[in-house]
């Protein structure tokens, strides 16, 4: 695991620049000037030209390598993610000894704890240089009011909820993270054979006569997928980060570091490989599904052989934005999650008794009650 | 062993006459019987309905004539005892009386005679062997020749009339002679008609399509005659190969036949329940006759007894338990009418009226569906609670118009059919048995 932090400098006073998802633009903590976030990369296009040359190198080892694995895994790993380049000369590394986290930011940016475990004693490095450049990155488009307010509604509506978790919890930390995913595109050939049936009854003198019909239903065809999500980040839970989709990728921007001020990035520590594998099962279940959906007007569905082929195509690595909420209630943690760009909040509550048995009792009442109502009725 | 030789007995003899009693091809006038229901002439009539009677009340001595087209390959004396002891003919406490059996069997001009049976068929004295004078019979035996039978069906007619009344003339000139002393008449037995006369029940087990053994016969037949004589309402179970050989028109029809032709029942109102299968189709039917029967066995009763006791056994074609069941719902259910509460309906669906005095039943089903709905609900509150879960597809994730059809068959393979029966809810009649113009009730299906 790593996180890293990008800072622009401010063209006007040299102060920090942060992106600001409200405004789309770039602003200076100091002296409040804005910017485009074009107007900033072109002023960093010298560095980036440099970048290009050590990036094309670099790439060209790192195609070899991917071709072979894609050879091997059926994905195709050769465009995947790109060198740091010239960028990589103003980040530098912090290693997390407690949980293992490493983070990444720019030299000019301290970071103070680990956002993971919260150790304080995070120790510096230098960026590596195998680590891949992200080729896509959502923007973070909420602030953490709109996190604390999307907690506050979280609670809403919860009858088992403890009054004492919303009276008592005071949130414990509030992370801004880009999280490290894999987006995996490609086509999944289905072919799945069924057997179904169509019942219809009729009164016959004293009998019920029910007549079933059996059917051999087939349906072939395939699936095109894009952008299969799979979190690239051992650290961050993979249900949570599966329950937070979808990120709306018609957002999704070329990688800028212009979009890293102000909030940690995750680098990812789990390969491409071995994330593959929950996309194969995601899009072979999807496929599944997506055929199955299209047999109807049957009472009953069972399928008696499935064949599906995948067509592995192209994989990309994304940053994408996410608000972590941390609190404790009865020496518990509980971790929430937000989509940074869409504000779905996710995140188990605790349920408390009381309000559980209390709840089940009063309803056991009133349905006896109204049971026994509708019973003396009848018999009246 | 008595009980089990009478059972063989009843069973053997069904099997017999079933064959040779095509539905509505046989006449019978009374103690004079037509198989062939070609021989039913003037002279038949009247010796059926006037000498013959008229004959049995001068000498307390029965006489019986039956005409049969198939024997199945039985010898004809054996089969002519049982006609007799099967159908109780016979006068008095020694069942005295004679009996002439013809075979005869169809030809080209009418009807060939094939052989006759002729003999006292009584426990007590036979009069034949107290008289030694000329042959009384002589005419009635020249009668029942081959050249007697060998015309058109006219002469076939008339030699069976001047046998008939050679019977009966030496049947009349031998008690005569011999100064017969009728025997004292036998008191009718409530199971075998008030009238006492001719017609006798069947046993209470009549297994004609062989489901049993004699064992099992034997233990169902005394248990029944136990829960009849209890309940004075005769309990009787009938299998046949084929209910289509009595009556074609229906097996409650061929039921009813059976009941009213071998003059089943209890007493005057012929009270009784009777469960009939019939295997060819695997059909099966309930019908009671009489006030009783009919008040103890309603139409809702009928169902709960075919649902609850015995069409499960014979589902897995276990036939005696299914019997022994249909014998213990008999039991019960007769119970529940002497206690006066009959199972019935009662316009609530409930199966007995004891339910109804009973709020344990209530409160419990009150407990259980207010459970439900109390966990329903709380499961659902409870699972508001969660929202993180793996992701096992990818919905969210497929490219527009991502899904293209290549296949889509739709082939039909073929068709099954259950038969369920109806449990019939008829709150607003408030139960009630359907008695038809006959005195029967009936319930059935398939099992």
């Amino acid at each position: 695991m790593a996180t890293q932090i990008t800072n622009y400098k401010c063209p006007a006073c040299t102060g920090p620049l942060h992106f600001v998802g409200e405004s789309g633009r770039l602003e200076c903590d100091y002296c409040g000037s804005t910017y485009d976030i074009a107007q900033i990369e072109a002023m960093y296009a010298k560095d980036d030209a440099k970048a290009e040359e050590a990036m094309a190198a670099q790439a060209e080892k790192d195609g070899a390598a991917s071709a072979d694995a894609a050879a091997e895994a059926g994905w195709d790993y050769s465009s995947v993610g790109s060198d740091w380049g010239a960028d990589s000369q103003s980040m530098i590394t912090y290693n997390c000894p407690s949980c293992g986290a490493e983070l990444i930011c720019e030299e000019t940016t301290a970071a103070t704890c680990c956002p993971y475990c919260g150790n304080p004693a995070i120790v510096p490095g230098k960026l590596g240089g195998n680590a891949l450049k992200p080729d896509y990155i959502i923007p973070f488009k909420l602030d953490k009011q709109a996190a604390i307010a999307a907690l506050k509604k979280h609670y809403q509506g919860k009858k088992l909820l403890p009054k004492s978790f919303t009276e008592s919890n005071h949130l414990e930390e509030i992370k801004a993270i880009y999280v490290p995913f894999w987006l995996f595109d490609g086509q999944a050939d289905g072919d799945i054979s069924y057997h179904a049936t169509r019942s219809f009854s009729a009164q016959e003198g004293d009998y019920l006569v029910t007549t079933t019909e059996h059917y051999n239903v087939r349906r072939a065809g395939n699936v095109s997928f894009e952008r299969i999500p799979v979190d690239a980040s051992s650290k961050m839970p993979d249900d949570y980060m599966d329950s937070i989709e979808p990120f709306d990728y018609s957002e999704l921007q070329p990688f800028s570091t212009a979009y890293l001020p102000g909030f940690l990035a995750d680098k990812y520590d789990v390969l491409a490989e071995d994330c593959a594998v929950r996309a194969d099962q995601r899009a072979t279940q999807t496929t599944i599904d997506a055929l199955s959906d299209t047999v109807s007007g049957y009472e009953s569905c069972t399928p008696t052989s499935s064949e599906i082929q995948l067509r592995r195509g192209q994989v990309k690595y994304a940053l994408c934005p996410v608000w972590m909420l941390n609190t404790k209630w009865n020496g518990k943690d509980y971790m929430f999650a937000m989509n940074g760009q869409t504000g779905k909040m996710v995140g188990d509550l605790p349920v408390s008794k009381g309000k559980f048995w209390g709840w089940f009792g009063g309803v056991w009442v009133l349905s006896a009650a109204v049971i026994a109502l509708i019973m003396l009725f009848l018999n009246m | 062993m008595m009980r089990i030789k009478q059972i063989l007995l009843s069973i053997l003899l069904v099997l017999i006459i079933m064959p040779a009693v095509p539905a509505a091809a046989f006449s019978d006038y009374g103690n004079i019987y037509d198989a062939t229901d070609m021989l039913g002439t003037d002279y038949v009539n009247y010796a059926a309905d006037d000498l013959i009677p008229s004959f049995v009340g001068r000498f307390g001595f029965d006489l019986r004539v039956d005409i049969v087209d198939d024997l199945e390959a039985y010898d004809i004396q054996e089969y002519a005892r049982l006609f007799y002891d099967k159908y109780g003919y016979g006068y008095g406490e020694n069942y005295d009386g004679m009996h002439l059996l013809i075979y005869v069997s169809p030809d080209e001009n009418g009807l060939a005679i094939n052989d006759y049976a002729f003999y006292y068929g009584g426990s007590g004295v036979d009069p034949l062997s107290l008289y030694t004078g000329e042959d009384l019979f002589a005419g009635m035996r020249a009668s029942l020749t081959a050249e007697a039978w060998s015309g058109d069906l006219q002469a076939d007619q008339e030699a069976c009339d001047l046998a008939i009344d050679y019977f009966i003339c030496g049947a009349e000139q031998l008690l005569t002679a011999v100064s017969w002393e009728p025997a004292a008449p036998v008191e009718s037995s409530p199971e075998n008609g008030a009238d006492g006369e001719g017609e006798a029940g069947l046993y209470h087990i009549t297994d004609a399509a062989a489901l049993l053994t004699g064992d099992e016969a034997s233990q169902l037949e005394a248990k029944a005659q136990a829960i009849s004589e209890e309940y004075k309402c005769s309990i009787y179970i009938i299998t046949l190969d084929d209910y289509a050989a009595i009556d074609p028109s229906g097996i409650f029809e061929a039921g009813q036949q059976i009941y009213t032709d071998y003059s089943l029942g209890w007493g005057s109102d012929k009270d009784g329940i009777m469960l009939i299968l019939s295997m060819e189709d695997r059909d099966y039917y309930l019908i009671a006759h009489g006030a009783l029967a009919n008040a103890a066995f309603t139409d809702y009763g009928k169902e709960v007894l075919a649902q609850d006791y015995f069409l499960d056994d014979f589902r897995d074609d276990s036939w005696y338990s299914g019997f022994d069941d249909y014998l213990n719902g008999c039991a019960a259910f007769l119970k529940d009418a002497a206690s006066g509460h009959p199972v019935d309906n009662y316009g609530g669906g409930s199966s007995s009226s004891e339910d109804d005095d009973n709020p344990l039943g209530t409160v419990l089903l009150i407990v259980v569906i207010a459970t439900i709905i109390a966990f329903a609900v709380c499961r659902s509150l409870r699972k508001k609670m969660k929202s993180v879960a793996i992701k096992t597809n990818a919905q969210e994730f497929i490219a527009q118009n991502g899904v293209d059809l290549t296949v889509k068959e739709d082939n039909f393979s073929h068709i099954t059919q259950t038969r369920v029966l109806i449990k019939t809810d008829d709150s607003s009649s408030g139960g009630g048995t359907t008695v038809n113009s006959g005195g029967f009730s009936g319930s059935g299906g398939k099992f």
